[in-house]
């Protein structure tokens, strides 16, 4: 069984700001999660388009991710942005126009980081691109392994620890791309998949190499509340001052369904809840979750 | 923490102090309209980054501009939108603020007076962030002038004392992000009056630009690094957060939206590659 959670949240208290975004499509195994780049135009717009576009991709070719990625997913995204923010434009007049027009002068292009995961449960795989400093962490088998495109630099004690303040590889809003795509595969396991925007990967990192289960902790998390409580905490001690996003996913082998656990949507039970299902008894043990929703592999 | 890292945002807004000299020399040469269309322009230019989808602006810093002679006055002080229905009520004038009644420049420069003033409204400000529960972002002081401390009756040795005091317990203003930013701007009335100086690295001779240097900030790595947009008048390792002798609007404008963004972005926002 594969269940997955999600978490947004953003640092203005207000989900249209946020520039971090994220999708899934369950029923094709796909996930994407996304930062846009404070310092670009519109980044909030660029990084909601490359999620989508990566979702609603056919198949995909990992192996030739580059290339592929060009044609099929970075030119849909990047007409998105740009109808998006003419659209925007145009609802803008006077002094407010000016000031979008000082931002664009300044920034020109948008950018944004992005990971996009996809499962292939025929074949118990994993198969990823990524691209910025939003990373990819699997802890599978009791093992940790973490995929972005920022250095990883040794530390005192010689451990290889992501650097998370250099600068950042992105997307950018034409299609061309700040430094380079990592691409990659890994086998499913009993464990969890984890999909987080800078921030939190560095919270993530830290509370890992700390001897702690952030894993567990995200997963334990029964909704957004919750997670507003933890990013508070955090911001507190400095850390997490900026929009977060989290995509976690646990695996228990066999995995035939993949489940998404959602928050505080009542409304949805009865649409999405299919008690035919043995998947279904486990409600009783998540009564804090407003909503199963189950999706059978295709 | 590195110091000065915090940002501005709506959970931990900054606070920009302007605080404009109204002595009677600011008549002269139209310094006080260069000054009033100067922080328009500045102010319009600074608020900017706190535009936002939906065409709303965030509260993510607070301004405060404060004149002074003998007299202290509270000319503006409110939140970006604030800021922002003053620009649009301000007509094609574009002056951030009248020069009528009181504002009218005369008098003397009661520096040491103004700085003590200024003080008391940053820590009530800083409290006031405490009591909410926020971080403050270390709050930044600019001061435009275009003399030197001048107190009625007062020899100017003394003045100049009560200057550096009033200046040095501004400047020991601290909070967790880093010291209190004092950004001292001199202008003069016109082009070629004077050499200009920007961001010097040691104390000049001239007893007039060395009290300037001795009360403004030493300058962060950071910030140096920020001001390289400023071409010539760009700063250096070592500078301090002091110009003078500044007779061009224009120059002046880049300079203080300068000072007045120098902390408002943390510094792990990096460009991309």
């Amino acid at each position: 069984m594969i269940q997955y959670k999600t978490f947004l949240l953003s640092k203005h208290d207000d989900v249209e700001l946020t520039q971090d975004w994220l999708e899934s499509d369950p029923q094709a195994g796909r996930f994407a999660v996304a930062d846009g780049v404070s310092n670009s135009y519109h980044p909030e717009m660029l990084s909601k388009a490359l999620c989508r576009a990566f979702t609603a991709l056919g198949d995909i070719d990992f192996d030739n991710w580059e290339r592929f990625a060009a044609k099929s997913m970075l030119p849909p995204a990047a007409e998105e942005w740009s109808q998006t923010v003419e659209n925007y434009r145009g609802t803008l007049a006077g002094r407010e126009l000016r000031h979008e027009d000082m931002r664009r002068e300044r920034f020109t292009y948008g950018a944004s980081t992005f990971i996009g995961l996809d499962l292939d449960l025929e074949a118990d795989l994993a198969r990823f691109a990524v691209i910025g400093d939003s990373t990819l962490f699997a802890l599978i088998g009791g093992g940790y392994r973490s995929w972005c495109t920022s250095p990883k630099l040794p530390d005192d004690s010689g451990v290889e620890k992501i650097d998370f303040s250099t600068s950042t590889n992105a997307v950018e809003s034409d299609g061309a791309l700040a430094g380079r795509w990592l691409t990659g595969s890994f086998a499913l396991g009993k464990g969890y998949i984890v999909l987080l925007t800078d921030a939190m990967a560095k919270w993530f990192q830290m509370m890992h190499f700390r001897g702690e289960h952030p894993e567990e902790i995200l997963w334990g998390l029964r909704s957004n509340a919750d997670f507003e409580a933890l990013a508070e905490r955090w911001r507190a001690e400095g850390e997490m001052d900026d929009d977060l996003a989290v995509t976690i996913i646990k695996l228990t082998p066999r995995f035939t369904v993949i489940e998404k656990i959602e928050a505080e949507e009542p409304e949805e039970v009865t649409e999405y809840l299919d008690t035919s299902e043995p998947e279904a008894r486990l409600l009783p043990a998540l009564p804090f979750f407003a909503t199963f929703k189950k999706i059978f592999k295709l | 923490m590195a110091k000065y890292d915090l940002g501005w945002s709506t959970k931990h807004p900054g606070l920009l102090v302007y605080l404009v000299d109204l002595s009677g020399s600011m008549r002269w040469d139209d310094k006080i309209d260069r000054v009033r269309s100067v922080l328009w322009d500045v102010l319009d230019h600074t608020i900017e980054p706190s535009q936002v989808p939906g065409n709303r602006y965030l509260d993510n810093f607070e301004v405060k501009v404060i004149g002074y002679n003998q007299y202290t006055y509270d000319i503006f002080s409110g939140t970006v939108n604030d800021v922002n229905n003053r620009l649009n009520d301000t007509g094609t004038e574009c002056m951030f603020f009248e020069k009528s009644g009181n504002l009218e420049p005369r008098g003397m420069t009661h520096t040491g007076m103004a700085f003590d003033k200024v003080r008391t409204e940053v820590e009530a400000w800083i409290r006031k962030q405490q009591a909410a529960g926020a971080p403050v972002p270390a709050p930044v002081v600019l001061h435009i002038t275009d003399g030197h401390p001048e107190e009625k009756d007062t020899p100017d040795d003394v003045a100049y004392a009560n200057a550096r005091a009033a200046a040095r317990r501004l400047l020991d203003i601290s909070v967790p992000d880093g010291n209190l930013i004092l950004f001292n701007m001199h202008i003069s009335g016109k082009a070629g009056e004077g050499t200009p100086l920007y961001f010097p690295t040691s104390a000049p001779a001239d007893a007039r630009r060395k009290l300037l240097f001795e009360i403004s900030s030493p300058m962060e790595d950071i910030f140096v690094k920020r001001g390289a947009s400023l071409r010539e008048a760009a700063p250096k390792t070592g500078s301090r957060f002091m110009v003078s002798n500044v007779s061009n609007a224009a120059l002046l404008a880049e300079l203080i939206k300068f000072g007045s963004s120098v902390s408002s972005r943390p510094q792990r926002e990096t460009p991309i590659d």
